[in-house]
């Protein structure tokens, strides 16, 4: 039998279905692969190895006894700003460094019942958008190059999924932060629309523009996750009350007849070569599947980058304001977009709320000639953890300038995006495509990323790492 | 002169830059004590992201008729990315098109 811990969640709860494996096994398997963790991808904050072990045997009895859920047994990590009844919660920072929370975020809740264990907390950029390499958790290192970011600022989801230590890890993206380490650490993550699934209990960053998603290796994967999680929340005046779709159904429907946008504007304008032709090839796989491929214009997409940016730090500077006087003990990239927010006049702030309209407008009209947008993950790729500077053809560009480009404008509309892994770059490093949708229809991300997935095997990519 | 070019600037909506003088001032006057990198921090923050202001500042937002609100955001979302027909008209003037 193959390593448990190489396993999606999908191909587990087959395994434990017929009896070739238990939850204890796997769950034993992924704490195995975690344990070097600190030597290598350091994605681990808190490992929960022992309730995890506990979790596992009462799983195993369940598919005895016949009343096994939807995700028994399953293995997962989570993002450390995600509140976990019992168990540490640090938001990637020392100033929460000895929370215990009393209670579950209502997502986690939600994955527990459909019988999914918690193996690990994994690495964050303080507070969803602190510093990538001198947290006070020291860097996460991405498994395909350890002197490289995973991206973030869910960096210990992607690092651990990519290195095989667990099957999914759940995030958090407010402008990037699922699809930025997924696409940089070869692996796939979904934001789904805002209001999708309750964020009751994750650590806000910025509550116009939070979301909370699943990073997998498969399509399938994030599908059965998401499936649990979406729906409304009573505890969370944001979360919709709109009928979760059919997201697991939604992976056999195939891409034909389906109109798949490609921006003529902005996410290619400043893109890596390599990535732009992922793009190219991706749609003529679509094309060859029967979908139909529309260019389209998204004419204020130049907005985007600084909208996203006024918001999340007008709203981070309200949330942590009582900690003003304790900037010091803010890390370094955390502590200077704390200063940052508070030069953001009210009226600018304002202003960005206002013009999401526009943005929105936009995608309305899109989306009234297209089912989905093609765009790339990102335009560059992991970058050094010493400089986190970003080659794109002979330009460099500090990350920040860059990462949330082709990422921001899901945020800003609310639209949910999927993020898949299509191969390696010129650098050996993994390089992503993006799909987008209207608001609620995740299931259309899905069946275009499974379908992409089905027909690819850039999601089987391992980094040298996991192999060894 | 100076006096004058400043509100030339605030009535053209032209971002005007923070330099270190009023980074401390503006920081003073709240209570805060930054250090120098934070001060050279903002500074660059504010020159970084100038051009960006500027073209946000210059979208039109109406004050009459049907005015864009925050909330139109979330509506739109819910709505399953349709516009309720104030807000296509709101929407229709601030990206400067003929009314719908």
């Amino acid at each position: 039998m193959s390593d448990l811990a190489e396993l999606s969640a999908t191909e587990l709860v087959s395994l434990f279905r017929a009896g070739a494996a238990t939850p204890v096994e796997a769950v034993s398997a992924c704490l195995e692969r975690s344990s070097a963790d600190a030597a290598t991808t350091n994605a681990v904050i808190t490992s929960c190895y022992e309730p995890a072990l506990d979790a596992a045997e009462v799983a195993t009895r369940r598919y005895r006894d016949g009343s096994a859920g939807p995700l028994e047994g399953v293995p997962f990590g989570v993002k450390d700003t995600i509140a976990t009844k019992g168990v540490r919660t640090t938001g990637g920072s020392s100033i929460y460094g000895d929370w215990i929370p009393h209670d579950d975020a209502a997502l986690i809740e939600r994955i527990q019942h459909a019988g999914g264990i918690v193996v690990a907390k994994h690495s964050a950029f303080s507070f969803a958008l602190g510093d990538e390499s001198r947290g006070d958790f020291g860097a996460t290192r991405n498994p395909w190059d350890l002197d490289r970011t995973p991206g973030g600022s869910s960096s210990g989801s992607g690092a651990a999924v990519a290195a095989r230590q667990v099957p999914v890890s759940i995030g958090s993206d407010t402008g990037g932060s699922i699809r930025l380490p997924a696409t940089w650490c070869g692996v796939s993550g979904i934001k789904p629309t805002y209001g999708r699934v309750p964020v009751h209990g994750v650590m806000p960053l910025a509550w116009s523009l939070d979301t909370a998603g699943p990073l997998a290796r498969t399509v399938e994967d994030l599908a059965s996750f998401l499936q649990v999680m979406a729906g409304h929340d009573d505890r969370d005046s944001t979360s919709s009350r709109r009928p979760v779709g059919d997201y697991t159904g939604a992976l056999r429907q195939g891409v034909a007849g389906l109109k798949i946008g490609v921006p003529q504007n902005w996410f290619l304008e400043i893109c890596d070569p390599h990535i732009a032709s992922a793009v190219e090839q991706a749609a003529e796989i679509f094309a060859a599947e029967g979908a139909h491929i529309v260019p389209i214009t998204l004419p204020n997409a130049h907005l985007t980058q600084a909208i996203g940016w006024f918001i999340i730090l007008a709203e981070l500077g309200s949330l942590h304001e009582g900690n003003l006087e304790r900037l010091d003990e803010y890390d370094p990239g955390f502590s200077g977009h704390l200063v940052n927010s508070q030069f953001v006049t009210a009226q600018d702030y304002m202003r960005c709320l206002r013009l999401r309209s526009v943005i929105q407008a936009d995608y309305e009209t899109a989306f009234s000639e297209v089912d989905a947008i093609l765009v790339p993950g990102n335009p560059s790729y992991a970058p050094k953890l010493d400089n986190m500077m970003c080659q794109v053809g002979d330009r460099e560009y500090f990350w920040l300038e860059i990462a949330a480009r082709t990422t921001f404008s899901a945020n800003i509309t609310g639209i949910p995006a999927l993020s898949v892994p299509a191969g390696l770059g010129w650098n050996d490093l993994p390089l992503g495509i993006g799909i987008l949708a209207r608001p609620f229809d995740e299931e259309t991300c899905f069946r275009v990323g499974h379908t992409y997935q089905q027909l690819t095997d850039h999601h089987r990519l391992a980094p040298p790492l996991a192999v060894a | 002169m100076e006096q004058d070019d400043l509100r030339r600037r605030c009535q053209v909506g032209e971002p005007i830059g923070l330099d270190e003088a009023a980074v401390l001032a503006i920081s003073a006057s709240r209570g805060m004590s930054l250090s120098p990198e934070h001060v050279a921090g903002v500074v660059s923050f504010n020159d970084a992201l100038r051009d960006d202001l500027a073209r946000l500042r210059a979208m039109p937002l109406p004050y009459t008729g049907a005015v864009p609100l925050p909330s139109d955001a979330l509506t739109w979302i819910e709505n399953g990315g349709r516009r309720s027909s104030c807000a296509d008209e709101a929407t229709a003037i601030t990206r400067g098109l003929p009314d719908e």
